[in-house]
């Protein structure tokens, strides 16, 4: 490749690499700088060190949004995962009926977040919400879904299960590239349709499903926000489905403690960070092993 | 390419299409109720049974919408800030899908990483930085701050997509065009572009659903009421009453169908390209 | 493919974008302000009203409504404009909210506005809601109305069950038995359908009853460092409390997650509710039945907790006098006038308080001067800058135990403990 062409390139990347530059790095290396002041963006800010850390590490509000979001993560991300799987697996094939339920799976998903957060408000109205009328008229309990704490986590957690349309979509183009080679030389070996997808489709997938796996963790520390903003404003109380993204967003926002919102966020980076690491310590040599013996 | 197991006819497929359509049912079934929970009008008392035709349906709820300067203002804004981002920002992503896809190893390795990282950092962590940043550009209470994810690509995932469809394409194809003396930007525009426009479309149309469905950026950079996005103007509504329950699922209606509408066009369109 | 050809729309709307940006060009004619303010579609409405006449009562500042569905909203939004530069003119605001505001310097304060005015002064106002609105001496921001709780009354449904009005001197025991006989079942599902009393579990409701008991809330009004519950604010409590858990004249968690208390006075399915004058306008669009108010019930003194809000001008806005002719306008005969009227305000300016415009308009309240005979027995809770915070705190502990059948201790030993570094961090 000579001078000219390799100019060329970088010369398209330019707009991206200079829109990372200012919309990503330069605001995030600030909010983390921030995260040492006490800062109102109205008065000039005030340097404080490690004690906005040290008082979130006081703050019962902050251990019990920790303890939600690694709560909410542990739940909705092998959950997801699961269900995108088995989705994927059911529906990768080629004739329109599989293509109309890949459609369908990506509807919540595409769906404006307000608009579905919005539509879930009324879905889990206690009373007045299509969910428990239908579960009241097939004779199931009919939990308060937005007064109890239990149910609201798992609310979230059901929203969030619904928009798997990423992982989902990931999950098919991987399954569809396994080779059916493979699959035929098993099958002729004798392997049924189970020992099949155990011992040949699900290792061949098994580095993607990883990616996915750490992808959708990523994606589940923060994507509570707009449901617990929106549906269960954070509650109930005390402080049942307060996450870490609300956590922050009110201290900035509501508070005006941005200093103490960017120093949630510096805990929220370090937290996915090692958790992606410990992912990736325990999965990954297994997952490259299993893919090379399929 | 057919699947290698034997069927049992008619029967056997019903058979095996039964789990297809129990999740068309689960998936689809929410967004049946919303429509039909929008026929609803103001006023009524909420209903205590799921009606498959509720009391008094009708349109009031739709007409009830266009008749507020506020939505059409909203909706206007939405739709202008979409026809300038998503252009701009599939192209952005474009073109650094395909540098990635074609710059020698380590400078690919780097503009991926940069991807990657932009694509981790929690949005949470953006939020003020940005705020900051804007207020010193004096664009807050714009438009621009919603156009600006274009140079982003609209979303680094985007960058990822063009990237692995492009590195997809024979390195000969690309070696030709090298030979028929083309530079980059001719053969991304003459040769990976049409080899590759489906994923160009998908690309566009994720553009279009993210900026279209941005509920944080108006929230945090936008205090106008004349550049209010449609999404902002609906988190109004959820203070709304049960009996007036109706006007917000029209409301929800209406700000979804534009992404459906996408989303099905674009899904004809690669699917009659591919296979 | 046209996807990738700007469309002239979008290129008007950057243009017009980037000409907001820029600062304006020769010095206009007309001023523009903008006013931000929450509140439900009919006290909009009223605000709205007042603007309007606003810039048909003269031709130099033209005066932009942002309404905003609740107070969450607007202190968010407040907020991100001041941090984004570009901060309303006004906002109308709750005294319980603007310190965190006023203690950053975030505030313009209106003094010397007041004292050079033609169209007021200080003592026209009622001091009970100029008071809370003093930041460090400084008056801070010009109040609208001095409201406070009162408890409002389906009149046809106590006629029905033949029960004595609410009249003044009534007692906590008389509102509990009207409330028990009110609450119906009218199915036989065993839940009833009609309650007899819908109250928000928030510390702005209990604060009243704690002090018409003769207890306290914090150790030192002026310069409060925690809450300080004694034995009779325990004893109130504990009667709040039982609301709930004992009478049951209240709605579940459940009922009231699934229709607020408003909501279901405005259906007819509430004996009473403890609100302020803000639902008035929503109420008098009822058709369905009589309704009234009436004072806050006694525990042994008679007293109620104020409500009061008041319109601040930022420190960041550009258009300062002009922001303060609109004040003038509002909060002045004028003004004041068309949002008693809307039923919105009990007005702040005495004028006005004892005029037809209040006391007797054509619509419901009929006994709207409960609210003048409350004025000189009305306590304000503490102006401290994080009192969003604590009142945060304190609803989330107060709701929980209200609906998880907590007692008074354990309610007054968790507020006291969860607010400590709250009340700490504050400045007065």
């Amino acid at each position: 490749m000579d001078q000219h062409e390799r100019r060329g390139l970088w010369l398209m990347a330019a707009p991206f690499v200079l829109g990372v530059t200012v919309l990503v790095v330069m605001p995030a290396v600030g909010s983390f700088a921030m995260a040492v002041y006490e800062w109102d963006l109205v008065r000039p800010p005030r340097f404080v060190g490690l004690d906005n850390l040290r008082e979130l590490l006081d703050d019962p509000v902050f251990r019990i949004s920790l303890r939600n979001s690694l709560l909410y993560a542990a739940v909705a991300v092998p959950l997801r995962l699961l269900c995108a799987l088995g989705l994927a697996l059911l529906l990768y094939g080629h004739s329109r009926l599989h293509a109309a339920g890949r459609v369908a799976v990506l509807v919540p998903t595409v769906i404006p977040d307000v608009v579905y957060a919005l539509v879930w408000l009324w879905i889990l109205n206690p009373i007045y919400g299509p969910l428990n009328l239908v579960l009241g008229a097939a004779g199931l309990p009919t939990p308060s879904w937005l007064s109890q704490p239990g149910p609201a986590r798992w609310a979230v957690v059901l929203m969030g299960v619904f928009q798997l349309g990423e992982a989902f979509l990931i999950v098919v183009a991987v399954r569809r590239l396994v080779p059916e080679e493979l699959q035929e030389i098993a099958a002729m070996s004798g392997a049924g349709r189970w020992g099949r997808l155990v011992r040949v489709t699900l290792p061949i997938m098994a580095p993607a499903l990883l990616l996915v796996a750490m992808r959708d963790t990523i994606v589940s520390l923060q994507s509570t926000f707009l449901p617990a903003l929106i549906v269960t404003a954070g509650g109930p109380p005390p402080y049942a489905t307060t996450y870490l993204p609300l956590f922050a967003y009110r201290n900035g926002f509501e508070y005006l403690r941005y200093g103490y919102a960017s120093a949630t966020t510096v805990v929220m980076l370090v937290l996915t960070a090692s958790i992606l690491w410990l992912l990736y310590r325990a999965f990954g040599r297994w997952s490259r092993r299993a893919w090379e013996r399929a | 390419m057919s699947m290698p197991f034997t069927s049992e006819g008619a029967l056997g497929r019903i058979v095996r299409g039964v789990p297809s359509i129990v999740i068309l049912v689960i998936f689809l079934a929410p967004l049946a109720i919303v429509v039909i929970g929008s026929l609803s009008p103001r006023g009524t008392a909420p209903p205590l049974t799921v009606d498959l035709v509720p009391e008094g349906a009708s349109l009031s709820n739709y007409s009830d919408l266009f008749e507020r300067p506020s939505f059409r203002r909203q909706a206007l804004n939405s739709l202008g800030v979409a026809a300038v981002a998503v252009p701009v920002g599939t192209l952005v992503a474009s073109w650094a899908g395909f540098a990635i896809a074609r710059l020698p190893r380590r400078a690919s390795m780097f503009l991926l990483g940069l991807t990657v990282v932009a694509a981790a950092v929690p949005v949470t962590a953006l939020f003020v930085g940005r705020l900051v940043l804007f207020r010193i550009a004096g664009v807050t209470d714009t438009p621009l701050p919603l156009i600006a994810p274009a140079l982003i690509g609209v979303s680094p995932l985007l960058v990822l997509l063009f990237a692995w469809s492009y590195a997809s394409i024979p390195r000969e194809t690309y070696d030709l065009a090298r030979e028929v003396g083309l530079g980059p930007l001719a053969t991304w525009w003459r040769v990976a572009m049409p080899l590759r426009i489906g994923v160009a479309a998908v690309g566009a149309a994720v553009a279009f659903l993210l900026t279209w469905g941005n509920v944080l950026d108006p929230l945090l950079f936008v205090y106008d009421e004349r550049w209010y996005t449609l999404p902002l103007g609906m988190t109004s509504l959820a203070a709304l009453p049960p009996t007036d329950q109706g006007l917000v699922l029209a409301a929800a209606v209406l700000a979804t169908a534009p992404v459906l509408l996408t989303a099905f066009v674009v899904q004809r369109f690669v699917a009659d390209r591919t296979r | 493919m046209t996807r990738r050809r700007r469309s002239p729309i979008a290129l008007v709307l950057v243009l017009l974008s980037v000409a907001a940006g820029c600062d304006a060009g020769p010095e206009d004619e007309v001023t523009r302000i903008t006013v931000m303010v929450s509140g439900d579609p009919e006290e909009i409405d009223a605000y709205r009203a007042v603007v309007t006449a606003f810039e048909r009562s003269q031709n130099v500042v033209d005066a932009q409504l942002l309404p905003f569905a609740d107070r969450d909203d607007l202190i968010v939004r407040l907020s991100t404009s001041i941090a984004g530069g570009q901060p309303p003119d006004l906002f109308l605001m709750n005294y319980r909210y603007y310190a965190q505001f006023a203690a950053r310097d975030a505030l313009e304060p209106v003094d010397s506005y007041l004292r050079m005015s033609d169209a007021f002064s200080a003592e026209d106002f009622f001091e009970t809601s100029m008071t809370p609105f003093r930041w460090q001496g400084e008056q801070m921001c010009l109040p609208q109305n001095v409201s406070s709780l009162v408890v409002y009354y389906n009149a046809d449904r106590f006629v029905q069950a033949g029960l004595p009005l609410p009249a003044e001197g009534w007692t906590w025991d008389d509102m509990v038995r009207s409330a028990r006989a009110l609450t119906i079942d009218d199915d036989g599902d065993a839940t009833p359908d009609v309650y007899g009393l819908g109250v928000d579990p928030e510390i702005i409701r209990l604060a009243p009853f704690i002090w018409s008991n003769g207890g306290a809330l914090v150790d030192d009004q002026a310069a409060p460092t925690r809450f300080a519950f004694d034995a009779p604010a325990l004893s109130a409590m504990q009667r709040f409390l039982d609301l709930r858990s004992v009478d049951r004249v209240t709605p579940s968690d459940e009922e009231a997650e699934a229709e607020d208390a408003e909501s279901r006075f405005l259906n007819g399915r509430l004996g009473m509710l403890m609100e302020s004058r803000r639902v008035v306008p929503a109420f008098r669009t009822i058709s369905s039945f009589q309704w009234d108010v009436a004072p806050l019930p006694i525990l042994s003194e008679q007293v109620s907790v104020l409500h009061a809000d008041a319109y601040c001008i930022t420190a960041g806005s550009d258009a300062k006098e002009a922001s303060w002719r609109f004040i003038e306008f509002a909060l002045g005969p004028e003004g004041q006038r068309i949002t008693a009227e809307a039923g919105r305000t009990v007005p702040s300016l005495r004028s006005i308080a004892d005029s037809d415009a209040f006391l007797e308009p054509a619509s419901p309240p009929l006994h709207s001067e409960v609210f003048l005979d409350q004025i000189p027995r009305l306590l304000a809770v503490p102006v401290v800058s994080t009192w969003a915070e604590i009142e945060d705190v304190a609803n989330g502990i107060i709701e929980e135990a209200y609906y998880g059948g907590g007692r008074a201790l354990e309610v007054a030993v968790e507020l006291t403990i969860q607010t400590e570094n709250l009340f700490a961090r504050a400045e007065r």
